[in-house]
């Protein structure tokens, strides 16, 4: 899994210790992303940056502002690995 | 208007759902900390319970579970060896996708961290998220004792930017060190992470001192068995010693005192003088009372090898204590102590080892004369009770101090007072009887009262004496 892979994948898990199968549901119908979640395994298809930051839309649309900051905490160690102008606003 | 009602009521309906919503997932991500927590915790206590792994596998698990368990991609703890050692070392180290870290690390001599080490003086008092751009390579490599090269490669590898070390402290002794490196900088690493991870040191710091405190007593155990093992073969030494020591002992003493009779009864010619008869009977008692000293001693041997043999044959106990009474006399007489023993006419015959009641009577009679003061006296009372018989010795000497008196009949074991009257006694006397009482069967008669008196004595069953009771492998001493 790349990078962008992994950050989503680290995000609807930690979306998921908090509001369970929703997480996953939310995520399955953001566009350009496919899950195998039984095997944690993510594939983007179209430009990740906006795959993640529909994502994060789709968290923040049904429960604010907090669940941008678990989306932050979750994808935190892995931003490390892009560089500046490749990273998603949201998680700036 | 009623459309208009109908929109306003909706879209509050809707900012509601949405607060409660909300709420509801703020609730639910302390409830996902806290379970986070837990499991780790859940997982550290597991960690420690395994007693038979070392402190360097409880720290290489907890870090294991750390790094599987969050996001931080590196994990170590730093640990004192022992508890009374004054320095750190690397006991646990966990890289997220990199297995071998702690082979990487402890593939050389174990880092030893002095406790006051600039650096851990350095840290906060409980806990200090550091840069790591404000640690040199050197400074890292000198601070875990290791060589820069491999910091370097783990710094390649893993690219942490900050760590947050956490002391670990218990009962206001430093145990360890516990660190978490980010790849967040100094300023993004999240609260929560820090308040996990100085919650987690909490757990692990008590762990570890439990794990420290058990490697201890394993060790101070090890220690005792093999002091147990030395002390037991000097006992078994000290066993054969004494045995061989009284039989060598007894040979001699037979001849002693059959000439010492011998002389009492006029066998070597001339009358005796009353001096020279009186101090042959001092000579005589003295060898008397050494026979049942070496006979105690060969008995208390016995009972240690398995090799203690009730002997019992038909017995009438009536005149064995007349004849042992006899014997005490001249002891009693020159002590100015009256002992007085009234022989019972027909006193039934009975099953008993006449060498050990002996023993045991000349115990009781012996120590009443000598615990008894001058002018005192002692009454021996034999009495058939029908179904039983007991035999009591009752003085009125010294007595025993209430508070001591459970502890009477075991070994070596010796009364304040009559330590004091008499220094030179073993102790043996009154264990043995119990033993040669009980193993017959019997039962021990004891009541004493300090200034007062004692009475000693036994008594048997008349049915249990019937048949030849069986030897006694199963007397433990």
């Amino acid at each position: 899994m790349d990078v962008y892979a992994q950050i989503v994948e680290s995000i609807i898990r930690h979306q998921e210790e908090i509001i369970g199968p929703v997480a996953i549901e939310q995520a399955e119908h953001v566009q350009n992303l496919h899950l195998d979640w039984q095997q944690h395994a993510v594939t983007i298809t179209g430009e990740p940056v906006v795959v993640i930051e529909s994502l994060v839309q789709a968290y923040k649309d049904l429960f604010g502002q907090i669940s941008v900051e678990v989306s932050k905490e979750a994808a935190g160690s892995l931003l490390a690995r892009l560089q500046p102008n490749s990273l998603p606003p949201s998680l700036k | 208007m009623a459309d208009k009602v109908i929109a306003e009521r909706h879209r509050q309906l809707e900012q509601d759902l949405a607060h409660v919503s909300q709420e509801m997932y703020i609730r639910n991500k302390e409830l996902a900390d806290t379970n986070r927590m837990l499991r780790l915790l859940s997982t550290i206590d597991a960690a420690v319970l395994e007693t038979d792994s070392s402190l360097e596998t409880v720290c290489q698990n907890i870090t294991t579970a750390i790094v599987q368990n969050t996001d931080y991609p590196l994990v170590a703890i730093l640990s004192r060896p022992e508890h009374q050692h004054e320095h750190l070392q690397l006991m646990g180290l966990s890289v997220k996708n990199w297995p071998e870290a702690a082979t990487f690390f402890t593939s050389e001599q174990p880092s030893n961290i002095n406790l006051h080490h600039q650096m851990v003086d350095s840290f906060a008092t409980t806990s200090q998220l550091l840069p790591i751009e404000t640690l040199s390579i050197k400074q890292i490599a000198g601070f875990l004792g290791c060589p820069e090269l491999h910091v370097q490669k783990t710094l390649d590898r893993v690219p942490v930017k900050s760590i947050f070390v956490v002391k670990l402290t218990v009962r206001g002794q430093l145990v360890g060190l516990l660190g978490a490196g980010f790849f967040s900088t100094f300023d993004q690493v999240a609260q929560t992470d820090t308040s996990l991870l100085r919650r987690l040191g909490d757990s692990i710091g008590v762990a570890l001192d439990n794990k420290l405190l058990f490697q201890e007593n394993q060790r101070v155990l090890r220690q005792l068995r093999r002091s147990n093992t030395k002390l037991q073969a000097l006992d078994e030494a000290k066993d054969d010693f004494i045995s061989m020591a009284s039989h060598q002992l007894r040979t001699p003493l037979t001849s002693i005192k059959g000439y010492t009779s011998m002389l009492l009864e006029g066998d070597a010619g001339d009358p005796l003088n009353p001096t020279e008869e009186r101090f042959l009977r001092q000579s005589f008692a003295s060898s008397q009372r050494m026979v049942c000293l070496i006979a105690d001693l060969l008995n208390l041997s016995r009972l240690k090898t398995g090799k203690f043999v009730i002997d019992a044959k038909p017995l009438n106990l009536a005149d064995v204590v007349a004849d042992e009474i006899d014997q005490l006399q001249a002891i009693a007489a020159g002590k100015e102590v009256t002992l007085k023993y009234k022989r019972i006419a027909h006193f039934p015959t009975l099953m008993l080892d006449e060498n050990k009641i002996r023993q045991v009577i000349m115990n009781f009679t012996d120590n009443a004369i000598y615990y008894t003061p001058s002018g005192g006296k002692i009454v021996v009372e034999l009495v058939d009770k029908g179904r039983s018989i007991e035999l009591t010795i009752n003085d009125n000497g010294i007595g025993v101090p209430k508070a001591e008196q459970p502890h009477l009949f075991t070994k070596f074991y010796r009364a304040t007072n009559a330590r004091q009257a008499r220094p030179d006694g073993t102790g043996i006397g009154l264990f043995m009887a119990k033993k040669i009482i009980i193993a017959q069967g019997g039962w021990l008669i004891f009541r004493s009262k300090v200034g007062e008196g004692s009475s000693f004595g036994f008594g048997f069953e008349k049915s249990k004496l019937a048949a030849v009771p069986a030897n006694v492998p199963d007397v433990v001493v």
